[in-house]
């Protein structure tokens, strides 16, 4: 036995001890959720020691009205902000890369992106100042336009990659066939788009419902998110309704991107 | 009602310059041309020449930097795709992938607002014209090559446009399926009678399909006419070449009399030729002649010129000759390899000093 297998193509699993790699890779990965979900059903109110199986930290989470006030808050904003970014992010996907080369395109490409780049914190600490400098004050209003400037990439690249990979001589066979722009927009772009419109929209669900920096920088009293009500009980100490929460949170992320992927499947 | 032979695209002077580089890039130098209605008109060049900016232009894609085009008698080059009565076959095809082949079809059909009957009865027409009707309701990416070629062709026919226009449609396809689709596309043309106008770089496909060729070349039209006046009477050095396989020669003009010219070759080489672009005593030209047309003859024969043998080549149907003449000059020469009363094939050998004989009306005069 020699050190690679014998093959004719260069492949990785040659390597001696890949499978073991690779498994402790999975184990890096997954092993401090997999826990954590095991531990929401501790009996015990210990983070750590099993005692036995229970949902009473559930119905505990469940029961807690801050928590559900600010899960319904997180999800009010993120499928606003969400739905905002996303038409935002169609209309500046259309105008990159549906028109003749301009001078500024790398430019302006790069502008569009910069947010993903930028410090959270430079972000959060700006738009803090920002706010009160031009005295806006109205609550959810001002989360909501601070996570469609942070969500507009997430929306736009997806968008804008489906765009691109997509050859424009469909619209003019849809305009040589007798459609104006409109009905070719509507008929032909739209609809070969959607797929790249339902990722851009599910990106920038989760980003929204995931921030944290910016958002604990910007909320006001009374419209506090999920991850900041999280971070508030976990400083008292982590308790298994923490754990509980954040389980019911990985399910419905699952979900959705689940949905997403079967959606664009289909088509 | 439309009649064979009136005038169905008339352009004049038509001109594109792309602005978006620095300089400009000229696409079409200036185009003049007429395609008659109820004619298959090809538009025949290598890649670059300017013969797709030229389609573009009629379908309504690119708009002119100078020029007209007129549709029976009204100037269309500043309406938009959808305003013209013309539709395009898509070089990629560009068959919507989210629609099922009824729905493509109709496409062009529900654009114009007709009827819901009408439609489905045009689409079922269409369909059957392409012999696919049992696909109606598969999408695009379940077809094969030949499949999409033929749903493109019945989608831009479905409206009745006024002429048709073809971008290299057949160039995706394997060489057996594409002799197949040219006469599928003739059979088409003749029995709905619409005007095609054709784009391709392949010259045979040109050859067999035309009532008539534009050859282009660099931006500018070289030549129009039948396929047999482009092949035989090429009218100057670019059609000759692009145009099957030709010697060209440089000559001299030493004698005219009674239409015939003699042209000196090299030092008491002398070609005779038809005067067919007036050319006096001294004028230097270009021949073209076509390898097919030059035999070897017997060395005692009058007018035969002697040459050597430099180079053979076997290519099955043909068998294919370089000889030398006086002076270096080189010539290539085909001749059929048929089966000749038991006589060898291919009798002569490199090296062998032979005659041929050049006959006068299969040289052509180049213009230029």
């Amino acid at each position: 036995m020699s050190f690679f297998k014998k093959s004719t193509r260069y492949e990785v699993e040659q390597f001696g001890g890949f499978g073991i790699f690779t498994l402790l890779f999975f184990i890096f990965l997954y092993a401090p959720i997999i826990i954590l979900i095991i531990f929401s059903f501790n009996e015990n109110s210990s983070a750590t020691i099993w005692t036995g199986f229970s949902l009473d930290w559930y119905r505990t989470a469940l029961e807690n009205d801050g928590l559900r006030s600010s899960a319904w808050n997180s999800v009010f904003i993120a499928t606003v902000a969400g739905g905002i970014s996303t038409i935002i992010g169609t209309f500046a996907a259309l105008s990159t890369s549906r028109r003749a080369k301009w001078k500024g395109k790398k430019a302006t490409f790069g502008s569009i992106m910069l947010p993903l780049l930028l410090p959270e914190i430079v972000t959060g600490v700006a738009l803090l100042a920002f706010f009160s400098a031009i005295g806006l004050s109205i609550g959810r209003g001002n989360l909501i336009i601070a996570h469609v400037l942070f969500c507009i990439p997430f929306s736009y690249l997806p968008i804008r990659a489906r765009l691109d990979g997509m050859d424009d001589s469909l619209e003019q066979a849809a305009m040589d066939l007798y459609s104006n722009e409109w009905r070719a927009f509507f008929k032909v772009t739209l609809p070969l788009l959607m797929p790249g419109i339902v990722s851009g929209a599910m990106l920038a669900f989760i980003v929204s419902m995931d921030n944290f920096i910016i958002s604990l920088l910007v909320a006001e009293a009374g419209s506090t998110t999920l991850p900041i009500f999280i971070f508030g009980m976990v400083r008292m100490g982590v308790t298994p309704d923490v754990n509980a929460v954040s389980t019911l949170i990985l399910i419905v992320s699952v979900a959705i991107f689940s949905l997403a992927h079967l959606i664009e499947r289909k088509r | 009602m439309r009649v064979n032979g009136d005038s169905a695209i008339l352009i004049n002077g038509l001109r594109k310059v792309y602005e978006s580089t620095e300089n400009g890039v000229v696409a079409l130098k200036r185009a003049d041309l007429e395609v008659l209605c109820g004619e298959f008109f090809t538009l025949l060049g290598p890649s670059g020449c300017g013969k797709t900016t030229l389609l573009r232009l009629i379908a309504g894609f690119e708009y002119p930097t100078e020029g007209e085009i007129h549709l029976f008698g009204k100037n269309i080059a500043n309406l938009p795709p959808f305003k013209r009565p013309v539709n395009t076959v898509f070089q990629n095809y560009a068959l919507f992938p989210h629609l099922t082949v009824a729905e493509n079809v109709a496409f062009g059909l529900q654009g114009l607002k007709k009827a819901k009957s009408e439609v489905a009865e045009i689409v079922t027409e269409m369909l059957e014209m392409v012999h696919l009707g049992h696909l109606a309701d598969r999408h695009p990416d379940k077809l094969s090559g030949g499949q999409r070629q033929r749903i493109a062709l019945a989608r831009a026919l479905a409206p009745r446009p006024e002429v048709l226009l073809l971008d290299e449609p057949l160039s995706a396809l394997d060489l057996k399926l594409r002799q197949a689709m040219r006469e599928e596309l003739k059979r088409i043309q003749e029995q709905t009678g619409i005007t095609f106008i054709f784009v391709t770089h392949d010259q045979e496909e040109a050859l067999a399909m035309s009532d008539r060729i534009a050859v282009m070349s660099e931006g500018q039209i070289q030549q129009i006419g039948t396929p047999e006046e482009i092949y035989e009477s090429p009218s100057n050095q670019f059609v000759a070449n692009f145009i099957g396989e030709t010697n060209l020669v440089n000559i001299e003009v030493v004698g005219v009399n009674n239409g015939t010219v003699e042209c000196s070759v090299a030092e008491g080489l002398i070609l005779k030729c038809t005067n067919n672009h007036n050319v006096v005593s001294g004028d230097k030209r270009t021949l073209s002649i076509r390898p097919e047309n030059i035999r070897f003859v017997d060395p005692s024969t009058s007018g035969a010129l002697p040459c050597k043998l430099i180079e053979k080549t076997y290519i099955g149907t043909d068998i294919q000759y370089q000889v030398a003449l006086a002076d270096g000059v080189e010539l290539r020469l085909r001749e059929q390899n048929t089966w000749r009363d038991g006589k060898d094939r291919c009798s002569h050998a490199l090296g062998d000093e032979l005659a041929i004989d050049v006959p006068v009306g299969a040289t052509q005069i180049l213009a230029d």
